[in-house]
């Protein structure tokens, strides 16, 4: 038997007029964020590459870490908020053009965006927990 | 005012892929929201037994942080709730938004999205407020 998953109201649920306006702020709040994320990412980036060394290779090593450092969390940064921006820009024009695709293509996309922030809080901990487990190892072996 | 029923004949439904959309976003929200609260606590605990050698660390770099001890404190508290409350919606829209759609309750649901777009205005409040304090910190790094 075919069943039409885009279509078939699985669920009795609707988004009436309340939860309309509701999604709309949210959207619009989120495209914000997702606006700042893109900045803030750039500023950081800037921050880190016309960040002036002192004398010494010592710091130009630094210097080099810190612009890699800010590479990595800027595209990280840049990489969450496409998701953040694509779900306020896929559901607030749904809720204009009334397009039940679209505004499932926007809810996915907020799927991904607290998904894509979960999973990175997972590969933090670990490492942090890999860190602190290889800094107690080496603290007991040089004793 | 009272809904004609026919109204949501032109609504956006929420099908079985929105719904699955939803309560897969409500399960990695609660995942956050349960890890955010536990960094408050463990944050809050470090605070409470470590607060006075925090000060006298600072204070030996910065003489006379003994003073400011107690505003830097109450600046801490603020954060902490800031961030607690930016937590707490966000586990409010998780259990909501999922409950909601389990019982088939359209106000429940309708309040999980309350608390996602309440989350998101405190949540863009603050980048508002990051973002200002990057620029100036980037900006005295550039003119440095």
């Amino acid at each position: 038997m075919q069943t039409n998953d885009n279509t078939d109201n699985f669920f009795n649920l609707s988004i009436d007029a309340s939860a309309k306006e509701l999604i709309k702020t949210a959207a619009s709040w989120a495209k914000i964020i997702a606006i700042t994320g893109f900045i803030s990412a750039s500023l950081s980036v800037l921050g880190a590459i016309f960040n002036k060394p002192a004398a010494g290779s010592e710091n130009l090593y630094a210097t080099g870490g810190g612009v890699v450092g800010a590479l990595i969390i800027g595209g990280l940064t840049v990489s969450i908020n496409i998701f953040l921006l694509r779900f306020a820009s896929h559901t607030y024009g749904s809720l204009n053009t009334m397009n039940q695709e679209e505004f499932n293509e926007g809810i996915s996309n907020l799927r991904v965006y607290f998904k894509f922030l979960g999973i990175l809080i997972l590969i933090f901990f670990s490492l942090f927990i890999l860190g602190m487990l290889f800094f107690i190892l080496g603290n007991t072996m040089g004793q | 005012m009272e809904q004609n029923p026919n109204d949501s004949l032109f609504e956006l439904q929420l099908d079985h892929v929105a719904g699955n959309h939803f309560n897969e976003s409500s399960k990695w929200a609660k995942f956050l929201a349960v890890v955010y609260f536990s960094m408050i606590g463990l944050f809050v605990v470090a605070l409470a037994f470590g607060a006075t050698a925090m000060i006298q660390l600072f204070s030996q770099f910065a003489p006379g942080f003994e003073g400011a001890g107690g505003f830097i404190i109450a600046v801490i508290i603020i954060v902490v709730a800031v961030f607690f409350l930016t937590s707490f919606l966000l586990y409010r829209f998780a259990t909501m938004t999922k409950t909601g759609i389990e019982r088939q309750d359209q106000i429940l649901f309708n309040k999980g999205l309350q608390a996602l777009k309440n989350y998101f205005i405190v949540y863009g409040v603050l980048t508002l407020l990051g973002i200002v304090f990057t620029f100036f910190s980037s900006f005295s790094n550039l003119i440095r």
